[in-house]
């Protein structure tokens, strides 16, 4: 029922983002689908790994795996803004420093 | 069809009807292709980075190897080895602490640990050269013998092998030159009768040897799963428990397979006392049921430790399984841990295997992480139980539902400059010491009810419904 539910999501937020990206009004750029790919990846393994090794009787083992894919999963999903925040930001001060009066 | 269907929607419709189509069909294709070239497929098989290889990874001298006497191990001699005063005081030991702890209700030695351990001992048939020779042959029933190729013999006999409860079959042709040598020449105390292989017909445990015929040469290996789960709770009674009834199913199955056998119309011959006939762990090595470890024991794709094997001879064709390599012995090279948190010391610490042995306990001829069996048999005395915590250490005592197992071990087999890394990690998750304490709480498995039969996942390692 979990995997049903998380592929429903997962669905849901990968048709919305190819809808969107269609129309034009969103623009993603190849980094941030790898990005968002990693970061899918490692959620499905933090959430895999905490249930099962819960249902193994291991809840130190099944924390230590929501820690350790659990904090890649946020990092990566976190560059898919970041990055392009960034790069926006670097593109401003280069403009202004075009327009900077003589 | 719409008048306004476009080729692009078109072609994308035939695209997925396509692939709709061969993932419906790729299963039966497969099914027949696996009939069509008349090579049967292991079911299920065996993990990607999983290698079968032409030499087991460890190091075996046959010229110097030879064949010893099941007796000579701590097994039959410990008292001659530790002297009879120690051993006299050592047995004592344990009666007066087992006798104290159930009294004091001590965690894992309470009445009902007690009652468990005395159960699950029970119930198991006795030993016989041939088993119990009760059901009716072929010729009692007017039919001609089983026939197959010995690779159709081999799935044969796995897959009743593992409907019987076994948990992974293999197969090791014997030779004079190699694999014979692993045969004991003497069976366990009391008996101690000597096996000879000779042109006989039938085989016949006489009087004062044991005769198999020569054309008994193929070796079935198979071992039955223990609940890493209640092994965990190791030393203790409680945890020692899981062996005793490993045991008990493994002589079961082993006594079954002999009227199996006899029933397909061929010969079968088995150990006649635990422990018997041949070294096990050196045939699970030989036959690819897995690796020998630092713990100087059989570590597994798929079980781990948590296995107990044995042995039987036929004389019905096998194709031979080969040995394996999962980069175990590698891995022990770093990790140590079942040495480190050994109580009594009685692993070795060496980085590397050694073909020196520690004493006369151990044959030579192999390079292994030999083992001061004496003083591990110590502790089994002052613990009062075949203790077991290196077992439960193990980082390879893992169940495999979560894919975190697969990923380090996969990582441990492929990759094994990350081994380091992998030790540390899981002292980091599992810290441990040699304090002989056991790594979960034996009161606490009494009240989780909801273990699977036995304490173990039989879909472990792949198996389906």
């Amino acid at each position: 029922m979990v995997w049903f539910i998380l592929g429903l999501a997962a669905g849901l937020v990968l048709a919305y983002v190819i809808a969107r990206s269609l129309s034009g009004r969103l623009t993603v750029h190849w980094y941030q689908w790898l990005l968002g790919v990693i970061a899918g990846g490692f959620v499905l393994l933090a959430v895999q790994n905490y249930l099962a090794l819960q249902s193994e009787l291991e809840p130190k083992l099944a924390t230590f795996s929501l820690l350790a894919f659990g904090v890649p999963a946020v990092v990566a999903a976190a560059l898919v803004w970041l990055i392009p925040a960034l790069a926006g930001r670097g593109h401003k001060k280069m403009g202004e420093a075009k327009v900077r009066p003589a | 069809m719409p008048e306004n269907l476009t080729r692009r929607e078109f072609m994308r419709a035939l695209g997925i009807a396509g692939a709709g189509v061969s993932l419906v069909a790729a299963g039966p294709a497969t099914a027949l292709a696996e009939v069509a070239d008349g090579k049967p497929v292991e079911t299920p098989p065996r993990f990607w980075w999983v290698r079968e290889v032409d030499k087991p990874t460890v190091d075996v001298d046959w010229k110097v190897m030879k064949r010893f006497n099941e007796w000579e191990s701590t097994r039959g001699s410990l008292r001659q080895y530790r002297g009879a005063e120690l051993d006299d005081k050592m047995n004592k030991l344990q009666k007066d602490n087992l006798t104290k702890w159930e009294q004091e209700g001590k965690p894992g030695y309470t009445i009902k640990d007690m009652a468990l351990k005395d159960a699950v001992g029970s119930g198991a048939p006795g030993f016989k050269l041939r088993g119990p020779q009760q059901v009716t042959t072929p010729k009692d029933r007017g039919v001609a013998r089983y026939e197959g190729s010995p690779e159709l013999n081999a799935r044969i006999v796995t897959a009743a092998l593992r409907h019987l409860g076994a948990a992974k079959v293999g197969f090791v042709e014997l030779d004079e030159d190699t694999t014979m040598k692993l045969i004991y020449a003497q069976e366990p105390s009391p008996s101690k009768k000597p096996i000879v292989f000779e042109d006989v017909a039938e085989g016949a445990d006489e009087k004062d040897r044991i005769v198999i015929p020569k054309a008994a040469r193929w070796v079935i290996v198979f071992n039955v799963q223990m609940s890493g789960e209640t092994l965990k709770r190791a030393p203790t009674m409680l945890g020692s428990l899981t062996t005793s009834l490993t045991y008990t199913r493994m002589w079961t199955i082993l006594s079954q397979a002999h009227e199996f056998f006899r029933s397909l119309g061929w010969q079968s011959y088995g150990p006649t006392a635990g422990n018997g006939l041949g070294i096990y762990p050196a045939f699970a090595v030989m036959a690819g049921l897995g690796e020998l470890s630092r713990q100087n024991r059989l570590i597994t794709p798929e079980y781990g430790p948590m296995v107990r094997e044995t042995i039987m001879l036929t004389d019905l064709p096998l194709a031979p399984t080969k040995p394996i390599d999962f980069g175990v012995m590698n891995f022990c090279r770093d990790c140590m841990t079942c040495a480190t948190t050994c109580p009594s010391q009685s692993l070795s610490l060496d980085r590397e295997p050694s073909w020196e042995v520690k004493g006369p306990w151990s044959n030579p001829g192999h390079r292994a992480y030999f083992e001061n069996s004496v003083s591990c048999r110590n502790y089994w005395n002052e613990c009062g139980t075949n203790c077991g915590i290196c077992f439960a250490n193990c980082p390879y005592a893992q169940e495999d539902q979560a894919s975190l197992h697969t990923i380090l071990k996969a990582t441990a087999s492929t990759m094994p400059v990350f081994n380091p890394i992998i030790k540390r990690a899981s002292d980091f998750v599992y810290p441990s010491e040699a304090d002989g304490n056991p790594i979960k709480d034996p009161e606490e498995w009494w009240y989780n009810t909801n273990l699977p039969d036995y304490g173990i996942n039989t879909l472990q390692g792949g198996r389906k419904l």
